[in-house]
Parts: structure tokens; sequence; C-alpha cells
């Protein structure tokens, strides 16, 4: 297991073999199982990327950005931002490198304090770790406002004078009032409107651009992160089953899940040729994932060994790996 | 929130003057709210101006003027000891008034307190629950009497006793409010942001939770005049002779039959506070909860809001 | 067209009354639907297409709401049934799946009781009868071992499986016509793909027409024939499904299709905007209702309400200059107008 091949410079962000598993209790309190939600996920974000993460519902891409964020605790791996474990570190020294890091919701509705005019919710960040004065603080708060193109007349409003687009803007504004170098997006844009949307990834696009932040961009939509990502990883039920730059994972899919996932996709357009790689059943639960490669029991192209042996990450071609016994070489 | 301002959006200016017009005639639309506001008003204007109000004392005595009957001299008749009844059902609104006003304050500051921090601490959850559960368990009138047989016959330990009662409604109210709060992404948010237990619970959580509290603090409001006035009537509130409406209904209780105005007038006081209080608790829950009110319409059937 | 429609909603004016005055949610739409075709209703949220769904089968039915225009059912205008008539149509003649399966099934009552309900209701079959008719409607939705199925309750099953038994409950009176309100955006992108299939598979083998509503140009492009698209309570293009895509008229329509990223094409260009949000139903501007947010609006624009326009070959549009609006970036930015 090396993942250490592309190692020209350090990464921003270096995730290894992050395990989190939520233990199931019984009526009794007693534990009778684990959902292993991420199960031995391994990658590197650079500084000013953007790094993709898809996957269905349940395939513990959320857990796996809230666990970075440590807002849940790993069960074990490392997580090493800038070369510092993540995980390793007391209360105090994680709220200051949290700083760093930031995270943008998915419900735009629930994101900001109700009673808290956006102002406020802005530059309460600033409040917490203590940055600056308060015509300091309000002076960056009017700046992020007028980045994420409201007026300085927004100060004052309350969270439910906006609608929904508008309000994960001020999400946006609100996670960039430390200067982060990384932001986890998770599912910014779902809850959106077509029409709003691209407004949002625009202003996600230009803010990156502006200021050189890396994004782990979690989305189950692949159209929004081939549009947005350098590199994609693609999960199922807890494990990356690949991860390549973008154009060459949209342009040859490895791992039959991809396939099959970039297939499911609607084209809008009436006159594009599908080619389906229909999948059979449904995802299985994460309470007793398949033995073997989790993936067989949907597999097409399952072979005897996918039952029973795990299959390893191999690397494929430049930056690529995929974790698949059609690859083993 | 309006259901409907969810995914719409005009000029903010223009919806922020229409959200208050609404607010306004919703108000004026309700008549228990209304009317509730106005006996209310009456009480608090009777309570506040009761030394003025007559020309005699609470406690004056005039032996020639025993059990005289209403007239323009005693609006509200004399008592067994010539005392003004009038003037003694003031003062005793005066002190009912005080009491349920400084318990709701004491239970719902208390009670918001152990309620948020149930919420947030497994640890001390277990235990506040706990006490709570042992609270409620005993009759409140009960409980009541018996922490005064502890403390001692004093206004100020009638309050005590009341706010103790109350407090474990508040904080399962403000607790289970609060378990929904503590989930919302703003939260979460917070902790992102590496915000302290404090900010999230004082700052974020409280305001938040609030909520429920305000339609309930009228009808702890209401319940502790009345259990104030039990107390008393039962010996075990407000001591003699300082008046208060229960024990008035109590002297009154011995000589019924030959001098019903001992009775009936701090009586009707009593139903009167307690009937503004429950009107107007019931118009703030129609007009802070329309869904609840209209729901008692029972006509809906879809989701008018198009997702 | 030669045959007559199945369905045909001419001018449909819905009004809900609220607490500050009345909200015309749907104002003047007309569509129609043939046996065996897909019509597909696309917009965002608040534009009108999930009230005009529902107003078909009058689902809003109570005294704040008001309809007007007409909804003909095979030649029978709805509006005008009494609600004991009413009622043999819904689930019946036309049926309905929802977006969310799991607060449209009953949590307590097994799946096959819940097909079984309108199977009795409507033709009157026995209890034995019912449940046979039930298995058998399990498996025509691909759902696998329907024997043990059908005493399942919903919570036991996926959300994929529900949406399932949804369709199989919406198919259980073969319905001529079957109204689909977003029935995958709850859903996964592979389980998205299998109902989208199993629905097109009904369709081909009922002769069933299907009201497809969804905000997703990718579902519309793959399994509708035709397109309406709605904005702020109103039909705004109706076209061939091919037609729109390709020859889309509206500025509304063409910055839709723009400002959505695609799984093909090129991957690194600026998305568009539509500027500004979707105004309030309460503050509906005058004339065109889409002019405040169009680029190209000029003063006839603001002030006079441009008709649906029906062309020869059945393309309509609701825009005084249909066209104006360049399908790629290039053609703007060499600025064709002004």
């Amino acid at each position: 297991m090396n993942s250490e091949f592309s190692v020209k410079t350090q990464p921003l962000l270096q995730v290894k073999e992050l395990h989190k598993h939520f233990p199931v209790k019984s009526s009794l309190g007693l534990t009778t199982g684990h959902v292993k939600a991420v199960n031995g996920v391994s990658f590197d974000i650079e500084t000013g990327q953007t790094f993709g993460l898809v996957g269905e519902s349940g395939c513990g891409k959320s857990t796996l950005g809230r666990t970075i964020l440590r807002l849940i605790e790993p069960t074990s791996g490392e997580a090493a931002y800038e070369g510092t474990n993540l995980f390793a570190l007391d209360r105090r020294e994680l709220r200051s490198y949290r700083q760093n890091m930031q995270m943008v919701f998915q419900d735009p509705y629930t994101s900001l304090d109700p009673r808290k005019r956006v102002g406020y919710s802005i530059e309460e960040p600033l409040l917490i770790h203590k940055k600056g004065n308060k015509r300091e603080r309000t002076e960056i708060a009017m700046a992020l406002l007028r980045k994420v193109g409201f007026s300085e007349e927004h100060y004052d409003r309350f969270p439910h004078e906006f609608s929904g687009g508008q309000r994960q803007r001020l999400g946006i504004a609100k996670a960039l009032a430390l200067g982060p170098k990384l932001l986890i997006c998770d599912e910014p844009v779902s809850a959106l409107d077509v029409s709003i949307q691209s407004q949002v990834i625009n202003l996600l696009e230009e803010v990156q651009e502006e200021l050189g932040i890396a994004y782990l961009f979690i989305a189950h939509d692949l159209s929004v992160v081939r549009h947005i990502a350098d590199r994609i990883g693609v999960m199922y039920l807890g494990e990356m089953v690949e991860q390549a730059p973008t154009e060459a994972l949209f342009a040859h899919p490895l791992h039959p899940y991809t396939k099959s996932l970039l297939s499911a996709v609607p084209v809008p357009d009436p006159r594009a040729k599908r080619q389906r790689v229909m999948l059979s059943g449904e995802i299985p639960s994460p309470l007793k994932p398949p033995s073997g490669c989790v993936f067989h029991t949907r597999c097409p192209y399952a072979m005897e060994a996918c039952r029973h042996t795990v299959p390893e990450r191999q690397l494929v071609g430049p930056n690529r790996e995929v974790k698949c016994h059609l690859y083993h070489q | 929130m309006a259901a409907h301002s969810e995914t719409v959006t005009a000029p903010t200016a223009l919806r922020r003057r229409e959200r208050r017009q609404l607010a306004v005639s919703r108000f004026l639309a309700n008549r228990l709210l209304t009317f509730g506001a106005v006996i209310l008003l009456v009480v608090v204007l009777l309570a506040a101006i009761a030394p003025v109000a007559t020309p005699y004392g609470p406690l004056q005595i005039d032996p020639v003027n025993r059990l005289k009957g209403p007239s323009w001299q005693h609006l509200f008749g004399t008592d067994n000891f010539g005392r003004d009844v009038f003037t003694r059902a003031v003062y005793g609104l005066r002190i009912s008034v005080a009491v349920g006003f400084a318990v709701t304050a004491i239970a719902s500051l208390i009670g918001m307190i152990v309620g948020l921090l149930s919420a947030c601490y497994s640890v001390l959850d277990a235990i506040f629950m706990r006490i709570c559960d042992g609270l409620f368990a005993f009759p409140s009138i009960l409980l009541a009497i018996s922490i005064m047989a502890a403390l001692g016959p004093h206004p100020g330990n009638v309050v005590i006793a009341l706010s103790i009662i109350f407090i474990p409604s508040v904080a399962r109210i403000i607790r289970s409010k609060a378990l929904v709060v503590r989930e919302l992404t703003y939260i979460e948010a917070l902790h992102a942001q590496g915000a302290s237990s404090w900010r999230i619970i004082w700052i974020h959580m409280a305001p938040n939770a609030l909520s429920p509290l305000i339609i309930q603090s009228t009808y702890i409001f209401a319940v502790s005049i009345l259990t104030e006035a039990s107390l008393s009537f039962l010996g075990a509130g407000i001591p003699s002779p300082s008046p208060s409406l229960g024990n008035m209904l109590y002297d009154g209780k011995a000589v019924i039959y030959n001098a019903w105005w001992m009775t009936v007038f701090p009586g009707s006081f009593l139903l009167l506070v307690v009937l503004g209080l429950n009107l107007f608790g019931d118009g703030l829950r129609d007009v802070l909860d329309p869904r609840a009110s209209r729901m008692k319409g029972g006509r809906r059937r879809g989701n008018k809001t198009s997702p | 067209m030669a045959t007559k429609p199945l369905l045909e909603v001419k001018d449909l004016k819905v009004s809900l009354a609220t607490e500050t005055g009345t909200v015309v949610a749907v104002d003047g739409v007309t569509f129609h639907v043939h046996a065996g075709e897909t019509l597909g209703i696309v917009g965002e949220s608040g534009c009108g297409k999930s009230v005009t769904a529902e107003s078909i089968l009058r689902l809003f039915d109570q005294e704040d709401v008001t309809y007007s225009g007409q909804v003909l059912y095979e030649g029978t205008d709805l509006l005008q049934l009494s609600d004991r008539q009413m009622e043999s149509i819904r689930g019946n003649e036309i049926s309905m799946i929802f977006q969310d399966p799991m607060s449209s099934l009953n949590p307590v009552q097994t799946i096959g009781k819940q097909i079984a309900e309108s199977l009795k209701l409507h033709r009157g079959l026995s209890g034995k009868q019912a449940r046979r008719a039930a298995v058998e409607l399990l498996r025509l939705t691909g759902i696998p071992s329907p024997e043990q199925r059908v005493d399942e309750h919903p919570h036991e099953i996926s959300g994929g499986m529900r949406q399932r038994v949804m369709i199989a409950i919406a198919l259980a009176c073969k319905p001529k016509l079957m109204i689909a309100d977003e029935p995958t955006t709850a859903l996964d992108v592979t389980i998205q793909a299998q109902i989208l299939e199993l629905i097109g598979h009904l369709q081909a083998e009922t002769g069933m027409g299907v009201i497809m509503i969804t905000h997703d140009l990718g579902v519309v492009a793959e399994i509708c024939a035709r397109v309406a698209v709605m904005y702020l309570g109103q039909v705004v293009e109706e076209a061939g499904v091919d037609d729109l895509f390709y020859r889309p008229q509206h500025p509304y329509t063409i910055g839709l299709m723009r400002s959505i990223p695609r799984i093909d094409g090129e991957r690194n260009r600026k998305l568009h905007v539509i500027e500004g949000t979707v105004p309030s139903l309460r503050h509906v501007p005058a004339g065109c209702r889409f002019a405040p947010r169009c680029k190209y609006a000029d003063e006839r624009c603001l002030h006079r309400e441009p008709p649906l326009n029906r062309t020869a070959d059945g393309h309509a549009v609701r825009c005084w200059y249909p066209g104006i609006a360049p399908v790629e970036e290039e053609a703007h930015e060499l600025g064709i107008f002004g």
C-alpha cells in the first residue's frame, strides 16, 4: 500500500487509512455490531485543488467529510493537515486548527441561526477566535458580504429574509471569514434550484481562483462534480473504489461501479446514445456488507475471487487507483 | 416562519413591512387574545393602583361596621372585622399577581437552564430528569404544602415552593425543544468553527429553544395563582392577616350564608385573572403557531407550497 | 394530431386564498396528453408545476382554492364533477405518484394491504383475489420475491423499492393516465435509472399517458416525448423534446439549459447564470413574467404580457422575441442584441 506515488510537494491534506465504525447497540445497550461507514479510505488534497467525492446515499461520503473536521471522532487512521495529524490534536490545538478548515453545509434553511442577524453570523467565527475588534470584524463581514454578491445593507437582515440560494451564499461567506485553506462542501448545491445552482457553483469557483482555497466537494450529482473537481474519488459502502483525475475518470472509468454510476446519469440531450450498465438490486445494508469485494453482489463482472477476497488498491496509470480484481496484475 | 415565504423573494423591505402588518392584523383579528389582554390590563391596573384606589387600608379594622353588605361606602361590603372587602380583594389580587409573576420568572429561568444543560450533557440529563420524575410523582398541591410546612408561612416561601413545583415542567419543554435545535446544521457549523459549548448553549440554543415557553408561561402564571390561593385557603400560604384571595375565601367560608359578599367578590377576582391568562395564552398560541389552529379546521389535504 | 387527446387542460387557473390575499399559483396553463405519450413539465420551485398536477386530480379541493378553465379527461370536464364522481376517477382512471414514497405509504400497514385497498375499492375484488393481484403487480414493478414482500411494512424496504410499491399502487386499477410528481428526485442515480426504465417499460406495455413533473432536464430528455416549461405559474414554452432541446426559443428555457453543468460536453466552461431570483407569486411582474430577469427585455416586455404563440410545427412560446437569446455562449459575446 503506497499512496506516496505522486509526492512532489506535500499535499495540503493527506488522509490515510481512515476508518469510522459506528457501534450498533441492542435495546439492552450491548454492542451487537458495527456499521462501517468509512472503511480504510486514503486520499490527498493538493493546495488550491478540488477533490470531488461522489457516491450514492449511505456510502459514507458525508461521514468522511465530518470525520476530517472531527465533528465525528474517527475510529482509526490519520488525516495530516500540512503534515500535522489532526486526529492527534487535543481540544485546544484542534480549536485553532479549525480556522484553517471550514465547512459549507447542504441545507441552506438550517445552516444559519434564525434569530441572529446575518452580519453577526458571518463575523461570529472571528469573535470565537478573538480576531480583531468590533469595527474590524464588521468591516471583514461587510467585505465578505460584497464578495458573495450582497450589499452592506444586508448586514442587518435576518436569515428568513433570504431565499435558499442566497442563504447558501451567506453560508459560504461565513465559512470564509477565518480565511481557511480547505473548505469541506457537503452537497452545497443539491438543495437548490437549477438556475440557483449555477450561481453558487460559479461563486465557489471564483473564490477558489481568488483565494487559492482547496475544496473537498462532496456531492451525489456527477455532472456538478465533473464541472468543479480536479480529481474525483468514488465511494461505495464505505470504501473508495476508484480515484482518478476528473478527465480520465469520465473518459475511461475503470471500476464497474464507476461505469454504471456514470452511465446512469440522465443526459440533457434527447439525441444522446445511451449505453447503460444497469445495476441489479440495491445497495446492501452497511450493517452486513458483503464478504470479499463490497460491490460483488451487484457487479456484472463478478468472479469467484470477488466473493471471498477483498481487492487491494491498485495503481493504474498516472495518478489513478482502483480497488477491483479485474485490474489485478 | 410563514410557509409561503420560503421559496419566494421579493424586494425585502416590502416583505418586512408586509410581515409586520400581518402580525398586527393577526393580533387584532384574534378575539381570544384581545379579550384576554383587556382583562389582564384591568387586573394589572387594579393591582397597581391599589393603595390609592380606596380610602381604607387592608388591615384597617372597624368593629362597628362588621359584616355590612355592599354599599356606596363599602363597595364590596365589610368582613367580620369590619375591614373593607374591596380594599382587601385588590391587595389580595396584588399579591396573587406578584406571586404568579415571580414564580413564572423563577421557574422559567431555572427550568430553562436545567433543560438546556440536560439536552447537552447526558450525565446531567440522567440526574436532572430523575429529579424531575421524582417531583412529578407528587400531586403538586401536596408537594407545595409539605414544602411550606418545612419552610414556614411567608410570602417568599410560597414563591419558592411554587417555583419548585413548576421547574420540572419547564425543564421538560425546553429540553425537548433543545434536543431538536441541537441537531440543526447551524449548531454543527458552530462546532466546526471551534465555538465553545458555552457560546453554543447560551447564545444560540437558548433563544431558539425558548419559543414553546412563551405560551407555557401564561399557563404557569395562571396555575401558580390558583395554587397560591389554594395554599392560602388551606392555611399553608400567605399568613393572615395579610390579605390574599385564598385566605379571604377561607375567612368567608364560615359566614357564607350571612355574608355572601365575602366569598363572591374575591372569588370573582380569582376567576377573572385566571380566565384572562388562559384566554391570552390560547390566543397567543393561535397567533404564534397558526398551523395548530388551521389543523383544527382539518381542511388540509395536500401541501400547498410546491416543492 | 388526428386522435383526441386523453387529457386536455385548457386555460387552467388555480387561486389559493391566503391570509394576505389571493395568490394565483397557476395562471392560464394549457397542455394536452395523448394516450401512450409522456409529457414532461419542467420548472423550478414555485413555478406551479406541482399545483398544476394536483389540480388535475383536484387534490386541493377545499374552500380556499378556486379553479377556473377546463380539465377535459376523455371529453369530461373534471372541474365540473361532483366529489363522488371525482373519487371514482382518482386512483382508478388517473393515478399519481409522489416524490417521497415514505410519507405517501401508511407505515403500519403491509404493502400488500395497501395495494389491495384500491383494488377492492374500485374493482370489487375479494381479499384473496386482491392479494394475488398485489403479488402480480409487485412482480410487474420488478420487486424480487414479491410473495414475501407483500407482507412486509414500508420501513422494511429501501427507498427505491418503496417507489416501486407506489408505482404498483398507482397501476393497480390500470389507469389511463399516470401523473408522476418528481418520482425520482429523492432517489440515487442508479436507482433513478431503474425507476425511469420501469416507467417507460410499463407505459409501452399498458399504453397509458404519463405526465412527468421534474426539475431535471436530463430526466426530461430521457423519457419525455413533449415538454412544457413552466415559469411563475405559466407555461412559457412547449415543444417536442427534440425541438425543445435543439431549437429552444424562450430566453428562460435557454438560460436553464445553459446553467446546468453537463456530464457530456465541455467541462471548463463557466456556467451561465440567470440573474436574480424567482419573484413571489404575490408580486407577479406586469408584462412578461420573466422580463425582470431577462437580458433581452425591452419596454414592450415590461408592460405587455406576451401570449403563448403556437407555430405550425406545434412549438409554442410565450415571448415577444422568440429565439432572441443565443443558445451558445459565443453568440452572446458577439453581442447580437445591441
